[in-house]
Formats: structure tokens, sequence, C-alpha cells
């Protein structure tokens, strides 16, 4: 038994508790609740970088049959269910919690002005979010992990059905929130169903009740029921990555979401179910895994390039930007089942750098529509001259996200297609081609914003606070571009752990 | 060691209560006392419920017709609570009726009578006296608020409908005496389910326990009857009436082996199937709170009873936690309703949706209510509808119920919709001051404190289920 850190289960219950405080704080002022939130979300972030400087001092451990935690917590829970509250943090869970913290202090700060109606309930349901999302991170207890999945849903649900934007085409808010929840929560269900499936199997095989991680790893399945499984659990997190045919909820509740709520879903929200994949997928099933993995991938590729097309036949900049992460994604998928420790490793950063850059597209999108009250790119135009600070940072961020060099996204994509060439070298050759389409989208979206003649006359200008975000993400991106060194250390025992499980059988097959 | 006459006493103590009513009201009118009488009778039988089983008495009174085991138990405490909190939810209902309010609790007492006998049936001659007991004083319930044309209507609806559910179990259970000769659940079992008779008489059984569930397809009189009657006595048909037949028919599922007959089970999976298909697709068009809940209470019972078809091991467990869960729940939000739309205190008495929009900025406490109710009915984590949800999939997944799974997953989809669209409803923007009239510190109130404690037991059976399920796994027999 290690020793129990009780950092990881404040980080969970410091932004539920500062949800509630900042609901409270609204008999006091608007105000209250903005800086309570604001203040939660940096302690929760401060707290992980706590965690990030403990856990650097380790030297690089050797690879186990079971992960090495650098932290845990347990306690007993519904013993009679064999379910425990058991936290635990490894490198990859660290690095995605440092960037909820950060997405959150960003989500947190873009509201500031936008949401006028309601602050203190807003701040609950966000905040709220990020507990449940830090939650989904640090459980290895099956049912904890499920307990939390499901938790993040209800408040996102909220952000947008109430604080989110009615469509000009008739689309409404509400449409848009019940689409998002429905199509997660049935998902949600098939993987609950797929985790009892895997606790009963370890039932049979060891007569005893356990949702623990570790436990479960143990467990011998015949290729049928291992396929089975694994099929549950594949397709409870595609439906949020999500990968292609399942992506219809995606651009509907982006479109229609509050600015803070697509920082929250593109930043946070769908990077959970790639990290269920890295996390459960391919330790609990690696044989079967290795066996779709072929198709699956075909599946990501298919869906880098028709979201990158649908992507570039948007108008509205939301949607635009939703494709381009289904994009994205797609390219995680590939890093993923190529399953090479570059290729994940590459997944790692792309995680990171794509939570960046997408959020910071959200946030410039929020930001143009709360000044011109449209993200449609046929009315916005000529921005270059009649908006101060926003068209560099775009500019950047447009770049970023074409995977421009010196960038957190470029470093990602060359990972994962470095470590996917051995594996499928075709496929990858193929999937190269999709930069072109990357570069199509992101130069349309600069030249409809950007240029042009100006819709409008007067000059607006950022306020410190908007600088202060955006120059806080290239900050963070030119450092994970430019020197990733110290994210791929953290990561790297636990993609190691991964990589050996997996790989090896993938290698057999093909 | 006690005498087993001591398992009779909270039915001894619940029908004298029910003659004290009558006396009181005999003597004097008063809503106070007669009000008070019966919580106290059914407080006190509560106690001696408990003390019973904290030292057991030893055999039964009447073994083969009435024994009180601890799944009995489990299910009369589950009764006897609900029964009491829909007595303190009609007080505070019935205040200012334009009539004669006393009897309510008289035929909330008889009613109770018949559902505690349920649970500790052995016997279908018992079986049907309770289940008449049950049915008859709700007949009067339901139309109490004579005034009102729905209510009248919704008596009406049930009493034609709920007595020719009653002739078909007796014909059901003629022709299983004819076929097996006995009446006696263990002895049927002994005998098996191989004559025609007994197959046939089971099926009508089983129907007419279908109808008395409102196990679609024979739930058509549910949403009707729910809407019409006044909220407290609707409260009462959706828990006590329901846990109390509930409990027969696991008991007669289990102990006469319907569960092991192949064709009998490909019935009962149908019922499930049908009721957790019918049940969440009727309520997605419905726009009154009521309806909504009695659409839902179908699809309810249908997975309470894939967790019986599955017949797992723990199925018993699953099926007695889902129960208490979902009754919680269940008071949680019928007596939600009972709070806002009193017609004899606020304007006008309605579940219509539409008067629920924006109930969370006027106030915010019973809408949280709502809130929480509702997530646990859709099965949301935190909430004790999670757990029990849980468990079933559980089970089901267990025994490969794959057909039955999936009906689940499908239904419970389905129901978010409805759940979440109804408690979206209350945090849109207000039109308008509809609760002016309401009450304003109904929280401080009787009724008022009962909600904040079921709200209360429905977070923390969410979170910390261990306790429950442990009292679950206990009623067996």
């Amino acid at each position: 038994m290690t020793q129990q850190n009780w950092l990881l289960p404040s980080l969970i219950a410091v932004p539920f508790i500062g949800g509630l405080l900042s609901w409270l704080s609204e008999w006091i002022g608007k105000r209250m609740p903005r800086w309570i939130a604001l203040f939660t979300m940096v302690l929760t972030f401060l707290l992980s970088v706590f965690l990030w400087r403990l856990s650097a001092a380790g030297e690089a451990q050797p690879v186990t049959a079971k992960p090495l935690w650098l932290a845990e917590f347990r306690l007993s829970w519904v013993p009679s269910l064999g379910i425990s509250y058991h936290l635990a943090l490894d490198g990859i869970s660290l690095l995605m919690i440092l960037l909820t913290g950060f997405i959150g202090i960003l989500a947190v700060a873009c509201s500031w002005a936008e949401i006028q109606r309601n602050v203190g309930f807003f701040k609950l349901n966000l905040l709220w979010s990020f507990g449940a999302v830090i939650g989904v991170f640090l459980a290895v207890d099956l049912f904890l992990f499920f307990f939390f999945w499901e938790l993040m849903l209800v408040p996102v649900y909220f952000l947008i059905a109430l604080w989110g934007h009615d469509h000009a085409g008739g689309k409404t808010k509400e449409h848009a929130a019940m689409k998002f929840l429905i199509y997660t929560q049935i998902a949600g269900l098939i993987l609950l169903a797929g985790i009892l499936l895997l606790v009963h199997a370890y039932h049979i095989q060891t007569g005893r009740l356990s949702f623990s991680y570790m436990d479960l790893l143990d467990t011998t399945l015949s290729a049928g029921t291992e396929m089975a499984i694994m099929l549950c659990f594949f397709i409870g997190f595609a439906v949020k990555l999500p990968i292609m045919p399942l992506h219809g909820w995606l651009p509907d509740a982006h479109a229609q979401a509050p600015t803070a709520g697509s920082v929250d879903l593109a930043g946070i929200l769908i990077k959970t179910a790639a990290y269920g994949l890295l996390r459960f997928v391919l330790p609990f099933f690696p044989h079967a895994s290795a066996v779709v993995a072929p198709y699956i991938v075909v599946l990501g590729a298919l869906g880098i390039f028709y979201a990158a097309w649908l992507a570039f036949a948007q108008s509205d900049m939301k949607r635009l930007l939703a494709y381009t992460s289904v994009s994205h994604m797609g390219f995680i998928v590939v890093g993923l089942y190529a399953g090479t420790l570059i290729s994940l490793q590459g997944l790692m950063i792309q995680m990171l750098a794509h939570g960046l850059t997408s959020s910071a597209l959200f946030l410039i999108s929020g930001q143009i529509y709360e000044r011109y009250h449209t993200r449609d790119l046929n009315v916005l135009g000529g921005m270059w001259g009649s908006l101060r600070f926003l068209p560099a940072f775009m500019m950047f961020f447009a770049a970023a996200l074409l995977g421009m060099p010196g960038t957190g996204d470029f470093i990602g994509e060359i990972l994962i297609l470095f470590g996917a060439f051995p594996v499928w070298p075709w496929l990858t050759a193929v999937i190269t081609f999709s930069m072109v389409l990357a570069g199509l989208y992101a130069l349309i979206l600069i030249q409809r914003v950007l240029f042009g003649s100006p819709s409008r006359q007067a000059v607006m200008t950022l306020d410190a606070r908007e600088i202060l975000m955006l120059l806080a993400i290239v900050v963070l991106l030119l450092w994970v571009g430019l020197a990733p060194q110290a994210f791929l250390n953290t990561s790297e025992a636990a993609m190691r752990w991964i990589e050996r499980l997996y790989a090896p059988i993938l290698g057999g097959w093909s | 060691m006690n005498q087993p006459w001591v398992q009779l006493a909270p039915l001894f103590i619940t029908a004298v209560s029910a003659v004290l009513v009558m006396l009181s009201i005999a003597v004097r009118r008063s809503r106070l006392v007669a009000g008070a009488i019966s919580v106290l009778g059914l407080g006190i039988a509560l106690i001696t419920l408990i003390l019973e089983r904290l030292s057991p008495s030893s055999g039964a009174l009447l073994p083969g017709f009435f024994a009180v085991d601890d799944f009995a138990r489990f299910y009369m405490i589950l009764i006897l609570i609900s029964s009491l909190v829909c007595m303190i939810f009609s007080y505070a209902y019935f205040k200012g009726f334009p009539d004669m309010a006393e009897e309510i609790y008289l035929l909330l007492l008889l009613a109770t009578v018949g559902a505690l006998m349920l649970p500790a049936a052995r016997n279908l001659a018992v079986f049907f006296m309770g289940i008449e007991l049950l049915s008859v004083p709700v007949y009067g319930l339901l139309a109490y608020s004579r005034q009102r044309s729905k209510s009248l209507e919704s008596g009406l609806k049930y009493l034609i409908l709920s007595a020719s559910a009653s002739a078909t179990l007796l014909f059901g259970m003629a022709v299983l005496f004819a076929g097996a000769g006995t009446m006696n659940f263990a002895a049927l079992g002994r005998i098996g389910l191989a004559s025609p008779y007994i197959g046939v008489g089971s099926v009508m059984i089983l129907a007419a326990l279908a109808f008395k569930l409102s196990i679609a397809p024979f739930h058509q009189w549910v949403a009707d009857v729910y809407q019409g009657a006044p909220a407290p006595i609707t409260a009462f048909l959706a828990t006590v009436a329901k846990v109390a037949v509930f409990s027969v028919a696991v008991r007669l599922i289990y102990s006469t082996g319907i569960v092991e007959h192949e064709r009998l089970l490909t019935v009962l999976t149908a019922l499930a199937l049908a009721s957790m298909l019918i049940g969440n697709l009727s309520a997605l068009k419905q726009s009154d709170f009521m309806r909504i809940l009695a659409f839902s209470s179908v699809a309810h019972i249908g997975y309470a009873l894939t967790a019986i078809v599955s017949n797992a091991p723990e199925a018993l467990t699953t099926a007695n936690f889902y129960l208490a869960s979902y009754v919680l729940t269940s008071i949680g939000a019928f007596g939600a309703i009972t709070v806002i739309a009193s017609p004899y205190t606020t304007a006008a008495e309605t579940g219509t949706a539409a008067r629920f929009v924006g109930l969370f900025w006027q106030r915010p406490w019973i809408a949280s209510v709502f809130t929480v109710m509702f997530l646990s009915l859709a099965g949301f984590p935190m909430t004790a509808g999670f757990l029990a949800k849980l468990l079933v999939v559980f089970d089901a997944a267990r025994e490969g119920e794959w057909l039955l799974l999936t009906a689940l997953i499908l239904g419970s989809g389905l129901g978010l919709y409805y759940y979440l669209k109804s408690v979206l409803l209350m945090y849109a923007v207000p039109k308008g001051r509809h609760f002016a009239t309401m009450r304003r510190y109904w929280y401080l109130e009787i009724d008022g404190i009962i909600l904040t404690l079921v709200l209360i037991f429905v977070l923390l059976v969410g979170i910390w289920p261990q306790p429950l399920i442990s009292l679950s796994a206990m009623g067996r027999w």
C-alpha cells in the first residue's frame, strides 16, 4: 500500500467546492462568482503544477507488469461490489490534468464578460465539469471512472442549453444540447455494459468482484469475449472522441455552445475519450485492439480527410473549427493504434497542442462574436484593418492549426507520422497529404476573416484580459513546440508501459 | 424470542388506527386529529416491525398463508414509510378542501392494510384479499376531489379497469387451482407448471399483475389516472400500490418456478421489453409532468423486471434496491408536485409542464428537488437511480440478456430526452410569476422537511450506496 496522497482528492474537490461557493456568492454580487471561479481554477492549476514538480524529481523507472503510479489515494467505497474510491496518477494523467487546469483558467476568464445572466450558476456548471474531468483522469477504479465520466456531461449540457446561442439556421441550443447528451449518454451506457462484462469475466475467473484497474488487468479473456468487450469500450469512447461516423453531435454542440463551453469541449472533454482509449482499451484488450487496429486506423484516416473537407466548406467559424477538431482527432486515433513509443508520445503532445490551439481559436471566435455578433464567414472580413491585436494572434493560431514548425502541433503530428510509418507505411504516406487540406482550411479561415473589404469601419481593440489569455497560450504552444522534452519525459514511463503491452502483439499480426 | 403473533402486529396496528380514525370522525371532524392518529399508527407499526426484526419471532402464525420473513419485512418497511409520507403530503395538499377531508386517512389506512398483506402472502387467497383491500379504497381516493371532473374520471377509469384485472386474476387463480389442487405458493412450485391448466392460470395471473403494476401492454390506464387524481393519491398509487404488488409478484414468480419455466419466462421477457420501450416512447410526447411520470413508471417497472427475468444470483438484491430507490425518487418527484400544485392553496392545480418554466429562478429549492429526482429517474451518477440502474445492467450483462440490455440502453437514452427536457424547462427564462401564490416558507413546514430529507437520501444513496445494498441483500427468504 503506497502512501495516501491527499493532493489527488483535493484536485477534484477544489473545483466542486469552488463551484458551489461561486453559485452561493451570487447573493453578494455579480463580480463575486467570477473571482471565486478564477481563484478556484488557478488553485487547481497550481496544485497540478506542484504535483508535476514533485514527480519530475524521480528518475526513470523500469517497465513493470503493472503500471507504476506517481501518487495514489484509496478509500473503501462499496466493498460488497468491490468498488473503491481509488485515484492514481501517472505521467499521462498528470499532463492531462495540467492541461485541464490551464484550460479551466481560460474558460473562466473568457466568460468574464460574455456571461451576464445567472453568473453564479454558470460558474457552478463550468467548474463542476472541470472537477469531473479531473476525476476521469485520476480514477483507476472503473466504477469511479464511469461515475465521473457521466458526471461531466450534465454541466456541459446545461452550459449549452442555458447559455448557448440559437443558431440562425433554425436549430435551437436546446436541440444541440440534447443531441450532445443523447449521443454521449447512449455511448456511456454501452461503455458501462463493457465495464460490467469485464468485471463479470474477472469474477468468473477469480470468484471475486472487483472494479479495480490493477485487478482487471489480470483478466484473461477468450478472443471472442475480448473482442466483444473491447468493442463496447471502443464505441463508448469513439462517440466522445469523436471518430468519423459517430461525430454528428460535435459541430452542433460547438456552434451553439457559449465560448467557455466550446473551450471546455474542444480543449478537454474530447481528450477524455483519447485518454480512455489509451488507459483502458489498449492495456485491457491488446489482442482485440491489434485485430481491429487496421480498420480503425483506416476509419481515422478517412475521418481526417472527410472532416478537413467539411471544415473547408463551412461558413460558420465555430463549425469550421469543430470539424478541424474531428480531423485532428483522426491523427490521434492513428497514433494510438500504431502503438509505437514515438507515435504514443506524439499523440500526447498532439493532445496538449490541439487542446491549446483549438481553445485559442474558439476564444478568438468568441471575441469576434462579442464584437460583431456574427460568426458567419460570409459577413466577416477585412478585420486586419479594423481590429487591433486579434488578427496577429489569429494568424499565429491558424498557423499552429495547420502544423507550422515551432508550434506544438507540428511536434505532435510529426511524431505521430514518424511513429506510425514503420507500422503502416502506405497509410501514413497518404495521411501526410491531409496537411494540404489543413493548410486549405486554415488559410480560408484567415483569408475570409482577416482580409477582404472591411464590413465595419470602427476600429476596435482587445482588452488586457483577452490579450493576456491569448499571450499565455502562445507562450505555452511555443514551449511545447520548441522544447517538448519536459513533457515527453513526464509521459514516457507510462507510454512505454502501454507500448510494451500492445506493440509486440500488433507487430506479430501485421 | 417473540410470539408468532407479533408478526401480525403492523397489520393489526394499522387496522386499529383505521377504526380509531373512524371513531374520531364520529366524535368530531378534525383533519388534524385524523391525520395525527393515522401518522402515529403507521409510525408505531413501523417501530414494531423494526423491533420484530431485531428479535425475530419463532415460526409463523399461519404458515402457508401469511408469514413475515426478511423479504416481506423489507417491503413492509418500504410500504409503511411511503404510506406515511403520502399521508403527510395529503395533509398539506387538502388544506382548504371544500368538503370533508377526514375520510382520506381512513381510506389510506385501509389500503395500507391491504398493501401490508401482500409481501407476506404465501397463498393465492391471501394474495387476492390483499390486492382487493388495496385496490378498493384507492377507487375512492382517486375520485376524492369530486368537484373536479378529472378526478372523477380517474377514479372511474381505475375502478372499471382494475376490477376487470381483478376478475382476470380471480379466474386465473381458479384455473390454477383446478389444475394443481392447491393455492399455496410453495406447493404450486413443487407441482410444477407442466399442466396446461396451470400454464393458462399463471398467464392470467401475470396479466392481472401486469395491469396493477402498469407493465406494457397493460399500461394504458396509467397516464389518465395519474393525471386526474389528487397528487398525493397519485404518489400513493405510484409507490405503495406498486411496491406491494411488485413484492407479491416477485415471490410468486420465484416460488412457483415461473422464472425457470421457459415459456412463461419468455412472456416475462416480452413484458419487460415492451415496458421499457413503450413506456419511454410514450413519455416522449407528453407535456404534463404527471403523465411523464406515469409513463416513466411503466419504464421503471420494466427495468426492475429485467433484473428478475435475468435470474442472476443477485437478482433479488437488485430488484429490492431498485424498488427502494424508485420509491424514494418517486416520493420526491410526486411530493414536489404536491407541494407546488395543490388546487386549494394555489390558483389552479395542474402538472402542465408549461407552468414550470423558470421555476428555478423563483423557487430554487423546489426546482433543485425536481432536478435531482428527474436526474435520479434518468439514472445519473450521484443519485440513487444511477446505482439502481447499474445493478440491473450488471445482472443483465452477467446473464447475457443482450436483448433486454439493448432495450434498457435504448430506453434510458429516450428517457434522458424527456427527463432533461423537463428539467431544462425549470431553468429557462421565466414567463411571468406563476408561483407567487405558492407557500413561501414551505420548506419549514412538515412536507417541506420531508421533501428535503428525501432529497438528501437520494443523494446519499447515490454517493454511499453500501448501507442500502446491504439492506437489500438482507431482504430475501
